[in-house]
């Protein structure tokens, strides 16, 4: 019996080293990211970004760039992949603290609150310009669904031209359009990060309808800037079979559109940067994944050799399940270093 | 012969696991039937007037309310039976005077115990895929229908939307994650049952008379130790494992970031597998040399 004991506590020791050693080897094989340099002049001590509103002028700087109030001429749809919540709030005269959010960390456009205003620099007045005068960079279908969003990936350019220059026109009453709504097509800006309803598609009967929006005066819209079924007739280009299949095919491929939420706060000094994240991890999975199961596995491997316990048939079981879960270690550390 | 021991601990079960299926079904029917009863009538007449007859819709939506509570309470109740019936035969079968004629049976202590241990952990199941049905029923009938349809399926399109959006977001990844959402209750529930079995069995090693109230002391004691033990090992280090884990993920693709969640997942599986190994290989160790039924 004290003959085993010593066996069982050299094994442990034996192993033990090799885990350390595999440890040690696995942190040296590890190249961690770079750190964000510590004397950023544009972020706080918590590396989230520092914003100042200047109330005379309207702007706000920031990321080393000043944004400048901007008025859309069209309604504008925030349709990113992702909006990035920034952590440090600004205090403006009229609606006090109020955060700022963006398509990305670093944005050319800028949120105010939500919905209270757009601030551009150069490059992203020029993007919305050019989005609000009809020189989209890409298009898209989206549904009109009020429950979840589709859209397409950008479509080709032609196909926008065929819709906008058709020749092929009818006028129609406007209220038969009013549940013959089948897609928008929108228009988005160079960041891709806003987009404009240049018109919508419209079945009726079995003929496909194109209303440009763009083209259309004040009367056709409502006072919240949405085209109106009230009352009236409008000039609808018709759509020919090619079209009609092409948008048929269009629609069918509409992929839901989820817009990821990013906050900076668990993007920038989350306490840990990768290096420290790599040794706790190899540390946790070293205790857990080696540590933990190697006593059943040194114990299940004697048991099932010794004479006085019988059942080796179960504990060869255990040594398989104990082995397994040290596998699933090696596996876990492989994957994510 | 585990197929023989298996086939007769199943059968006392089963006599009285159909009146319990029965009565969660019926109870589920009679529930929702009550329930839509109740929430069609309200609709139908909330527009009356008078102050005595909103206080009287009140009371009738209130009833049925409570009504419908107390069902779904007694079908989630009903899970405490089996697991009761399935350990009292295996303290009945072994532990009192029938444990006599139970060991003189020409099988081995290791295919008895391990027979008692299967017919827990088939009843278990049995009774979860019950409780999965009598929760179908009730999503299906309770909600009122368009149209005046018997059957709602809002909810269930409602799953398959959510399905939908797990699969768009994981991929074939979910069918992993599935498997191994099987396989965790499969080990959790043998791990359960082998805890009990034990606590059962050291209860009648150690005391001569009130076994089973020895055992349900000495249940809560191991649940406990095992509860601070798990807390310690298994808390402690996987906290620090998810804070590490989420950085070290960051910059991962979603395959990598899944195979991860798997992984992680298919070791603890692993180890509630082994516990309940361990917790197996105890009481049976205990039953093949502790036991005297003199």
């Amino acid at each position: 019996m004290k003959k085993n004991v010593q066996r069982l506590l050299f094994a442990f020791l034996c192993v033990s080293l090799l885990v350390s050693a595999l440890t040690v080897g696995a942190l040296a094989a590890f190249e961690g990211d770079e750190l964000d340099p510590d004397n950023d002049p544009y972020r706080d001590d918590s590396g989230h970004v520092h914003w100042y509103y200047n109330s005379e002028t309207d702007t706000i700087r920031g990321l080393g760039k000043e944004y400048v109030y901007y008025e859309p001429t069209q309604n504008l749809l925030y349709d990113a992949q992702k909006r990035y919540y920034f952590e440090n709030e600004v205090w403006v005269p009229s609606g006090g603290e109020m955060p700022l959010y963006g398509y990305s960390d670093n944005p050319e456009i800028l949120e105010l609150g939500y919905w209270d205003g757009l601030y551009v620099t150069e490059a992203g007045r020029v993007s919305l310009d050019a989005l609000c005068n009809g020189n989209a960079a890409t298009y898209r279908l989206r549904s009109n669904s009020a429950y979840y969003t589709e859209r397409t990936e950008p479509i080709e350019h032609d196909f926008v031209q065929s819709l906008t220059a058709g020749t092929n026109k009818k006028t129609v009453e406007v209220t038969a359009l009013k549940n013959a709504l089948v897609c928008y097509l929108y228009g988005y800006d160079g960041t891709d990060a806003y987009g404009c309803a240049y018109g919508g598609i419209y079945q009726l009967d079995t003929e496909y309808y194109y209303i440009h929006y763009l083209t259309l005066g004040n009367q056709y819209f409502d006072a919240d800037g949405n085209f109106s079924y009230r009352s009236g007739t409008v000039e609808a280009v018709v759509l020919d079979e090619a079209q009609a299949e092409r948008l048929t095919t269009l629609n069918a491929a509409m992929d839901t559109h989820v817009v990821e939420s990013v906050w900076e706060d668990d993007e920038t000094r989350s306490g840990m940067d990768r290096t420290s994240a790599a040794i706790v991890f190899v540390m946790s999975v070293g205790f857990l994944g080696f540590l933990v199961p190697l006593p059943l596995l040194i114990v299940s491997i004697c048991m099932a050799k010794s004479r006085y316990r019988g059942y080796p048939k179960y504990w060869y079981l255990l040594t398989a399940v104990s082995a397994a879960w040290m596998v699933v270690a090696v596996l876990l550390l492989i994957v994510v270093l | 012969m585990l197929k023989k021991v298996l086939k007769y601990d199943m059968a006392s079960i089963k006599r009285y696991w159909w009146l319990i299926a029965a009565a969660v079904l019926g109870i589920s029917v009679v529930g929702s039937l009550v329930f839509r009863g109740v929430y069609l009538y309200f609709e139908n007449v909330q527009n009356s007037p008078g102050q005595a007859e909103d206080i009287f819709l009140s009371l009738v939506m209130m009833a049925g309310m409570i009504f419908l509570f107390i069902c779904v309470m007694a079908v989630f109740s009903s899970a405490f039976v089996t697991p009761v019936m399935t350990h009292l035969r295996y303290y009945r079968n072994f532990f009192t005077d029938e444990g006599y004629l139970t060991f003189t049976l020409p099988v081995s202590r290791k295919t008895l115990y391990l027979s008692k241990t299967v017919n827990s952990l088939l009843w278990t199941v049995a009774h979860a895929l019950l409780l999965v049905v009598a929760f179908s029923i009730t999503i299906t009938l309770a909600p009122p229908a368009e149209n005046g349809h018997v059957l709602n399926f809002v909810v269930w399109q409602g799953l398959g939307d959510a399905l939908s959006a797990a699969w768009n977001a994981v991929g074939a990844w979910m069918l992993v994650y599935i498997l191994e959402g099987i396989l965790l209750l499969i080990c959790s529930s043998a791990m359960s049952i082998g805890l009990i079995q034990l606590c059962i069995t050291i209860g009648a090693v150690i005391a001569k008379k009130h076994k089973l109230l020895a055992a349900i002391g000495i249940y809560y004691a191991v649940n406990m130790a095992t509860s601070t033990l798990y807390q310690i090992v298994f808390g402690c280090g996987s906290a620090f494992l998810v804070s590490s884990l989420a950085e070290l993920l960051r910059g991962c693709t979603v395959s990598e970031q899944n195979a991860a969640a798997s992984l992680i997942l298919l070791a603890f599986i692993l180890a509630v597998a082994a516990l309940a190994m361990v917790l197996h290989f105890i009481a049976l160790g205990l039953v093949e040399r502790r036991l005297n039924l003199a």
